[in-house]
């Protein structure tokens, strides 16, 4: 028994506040890990508009 | 139960202070960006709160806790999927759908569902159904404000339903997004202060989780069982399932819900939301939930289970911070009632007046004609809730499982899937809406054992996926922004080494690396893909 209740029961009903925790945790890690990647993007967009590339309209520049 | 002095005292200085909040932001919003989507300049923490707020209503206070003290256990699947709910909302909607509504230029989330499946069906469709059943919530909120109120200081249920209904349409009138936003702030924090509270002394009261869970087994065992009181649900994992979706998942369906990812100040704000958001949720969800399961210990033989927790609140703490819950509970109503009146407002002003009557409006007639919505939408439901009152609890099941299984597919892959077209859209946003509604009407859980929002989300997921076979493809533009919203797009060559130096020295080292041995050229490398 975990705080009287049978395990699978604990497990379906009063693990989640702390599976969520750690989810969310992940998450906020992987997020700040694309975060980087998507600001040096945003950046490299904004100096190609710069540099004359339509914006919303993208052409490869070799 | 009547009201005393004191309750009054509070309950009106509280809802002054909503007031005042409508009355600072109206001097501030001047435009329509700013009145209608708080000129996206709301950060982090206001933008959790107002998320949360607005998603969970009174439902917390009196249904979520009423339905655990008849149902015992099982109750907590509804909790298992809400907890996690602003994890996929916000993680996988939040950032994306941030970015395309701004570069498509849209202040409403019909308005974005339009331009991202453009046609005249997914205008009409989309905005009769948010209309439509975004009305009905509103109704549901007001009436349970009304009733609220009433119950709780003893006044007569239309006197209730005008006062409570006017402080409302009031702040939300005055101060636009901004006033919902910061007083949804304020509700959160009273909702989940209050909550707390009760929580902890109930929970000394039964002697702890094991002493709650100890005594649930002698009442009867089957509350602490996985099915329900008297294994009323043994499996049935189709309305497990439905119970666990419905809010894992559903508010990414709901407009006025999904607008806050819109107003948010910056793509990156998601993260940070998430974060706060989450921490929230664990701290509000589950507490009502157990709180009905130790009423049935500590009250047994209440007549209302709906009044477990203010019954709780009155026995176990001073008076004085017993009527804090009561304001809490007033403001789970508030906060969830004024987001559908801005959203009314929003969607009457921007999609059917500019739209359709005046498309050359300004933008100082646009506010005109966006405030005076909010107003008359307010005037007219306190009229139909005075005349003729429909049931809350079963208008609120129906319209958020109907809002959700229409919207969701659509709000998700119009960010997520690039061949989600036009009539793979309409056909979603009518068949999961048809689905949803006929499942209720005709009480269809009862034979099938599956939750009405779950069969809607599958009839809506299925026209989604088939009916983007058929019609006009997705324009290249269109990916193009999609793609830009997502940051997928290819970067020029010349400028992505530049860039590169931002993430890690090492990824520096091997672009060296790689210009010095003229790899990339010969590779034939142009541009390079994040």
């Amino acid at each position: 028994m975990i705080l009287g209740l049978q395990p699978i029961v604990f497990m379906a009903f009063l693990s989640w506040p702390i599976t969520y925790i750690v989810v969310c945790l992940i998450m906020y890690a992987y997020m700040g890990h694309t975060e980087k990647k998507e600001r040096a993007w945003e950046e490299a967009y904004d100096e190609y508009v710069k540099k004359g590339g339509k914006k919303g309209q993208w052409e490869e520049v070799s | 139960m009547g009201g005393s002095v004191l309750e009054y005292v509070i309950l009106i200085i509280y809802m002054g202070g909503m007031m005042y909040i409508g009355v600072y932001w109206d001097k501030k919003s001047n435009d329509s960006e700013s009145y209608l989507i708080g000129g996206r300049k709301i950060g982090a923490f206001i933008t959790a709160m107002t998320l949360q707020t607005t998603s969970m209503s009174g439902y917390m206070f009196m249904g979520g806790p009423a339905q655990a003290y008849r149902e015992g256990y099982f109750t907590l699947w509804y909790a298992v999927g809400d907890g996690g709910g602003a994890i996929f909302n916000v993680g996988f909607l939040g950032k994306r759908m941030r970015r395309l509504s701004y570069f498509m230029g849209c202040m409403s989330p019909i308005e974005y569902l339009e331009k991202r499946y453009p046609g005249k069906a997914t205008r009409l469709v989309a905005g009769i159904i948010a209309i439509v059943f975004v009305y009905g919530y509103v109704l549901a909120q007001f009436l349970s404000a009304g009733k609220t109120m009433s119950q709780l200081l003893g006044i007569p249920v239309p006197i209730a339903i005008i006062v409570g209904a006017g402080v409302i349409v009031f702040y939300v009138w005055a101060g636009g997004y901004m006033a919902v936003a910061w007083t949804d702030f304020i509700q959160g924090i009273v909702m989940v202060v209050s909550m707390i509270l009760i929580f902890v002394m109930s929970l000394v009261q039964v002697g702890g989780l094991t002493g709650l869970n100890e005594g649930l087994t002698d009442v009867d065992p089957t509350l602490t069982g996985l099915w329900g009181k008297d294994n009323m649900y043994t499996g049935q994992w189709g309305v497990v399932a439905g119970a666990v979706l419905i809010y894992l998942i559903g508010y990414m369906g709901l407009p006025h819900v999904v607008i806050r990812h819109m107003a948010m100040d910056s793509p990156y704000t998601a993260r940070r939301t998430v974060a706060i958001a989450t921490i929230w949720n664990q701290l509000f969800i589950f507490i009502p939930y157990i709180i009905g399961l130790m009423g049935i210990l500590i009250l047994p033989n209440i007549s209302d289970p709906e009044m477990v927790v203010l019954t709780l609140a009155y026995k176990l703490l001073p008076r004085v911070i017993a009527a804090i819950v009561l304001v809490g509970i007033m403001s789970a109503v508030m906060s969830t009632a004024d987001a559908q009146l801005m959203l009314m407002g929003t969607m009457l002003g921007r999609d059917i007046y500019q739209r359709y009557i005046n498309p050359n409006a300004s933008d100082a007639q646009l506010l005109k004609i966006s405030r005076g919505c909010i107003a008359a939408v307010g005037i007219v439901s306190v009229i139909i809730a005075l005349i003729q009152p429909p049931g809350v609890f079963g208008l609120v099941i129906f319209s958020f499982s109907s809002l959700g299984a229409a919207f969701l597919p659509s709000y998700f892959c119009a960010v997520w899937w690039k061949k989600a077209n036009t009539t793979g859209a309409v056909a979603s946003m009518i068949g999961g809406c048809l689905t949803a509604t006929c499942w209720v009407a005709f009480n269809l859980q009862n034979v099938t054992g599956m939750h009405q929002f779950f069969a809607g989300l599958i009839v809506s997921v299925i026209c989604m996926v088939v009916g983007s076979q058929f019609g006009t493809p997705v324009s290249q533009e269109m990916k193009d922004l999609i793609d830009r919203a997502s940051c997928k797009l290819k970067i020029p060559a010349g400028l992505a080494s530049a860039n590169f130096k931002q993430i890690a020295p090492e990824t520096e080292g091997v672009i060296n690396f790689l210009k010095e041995s003229d790899y990339m050229e010969q590779a034939g490398f142009a541009a390079k893909t994040f």
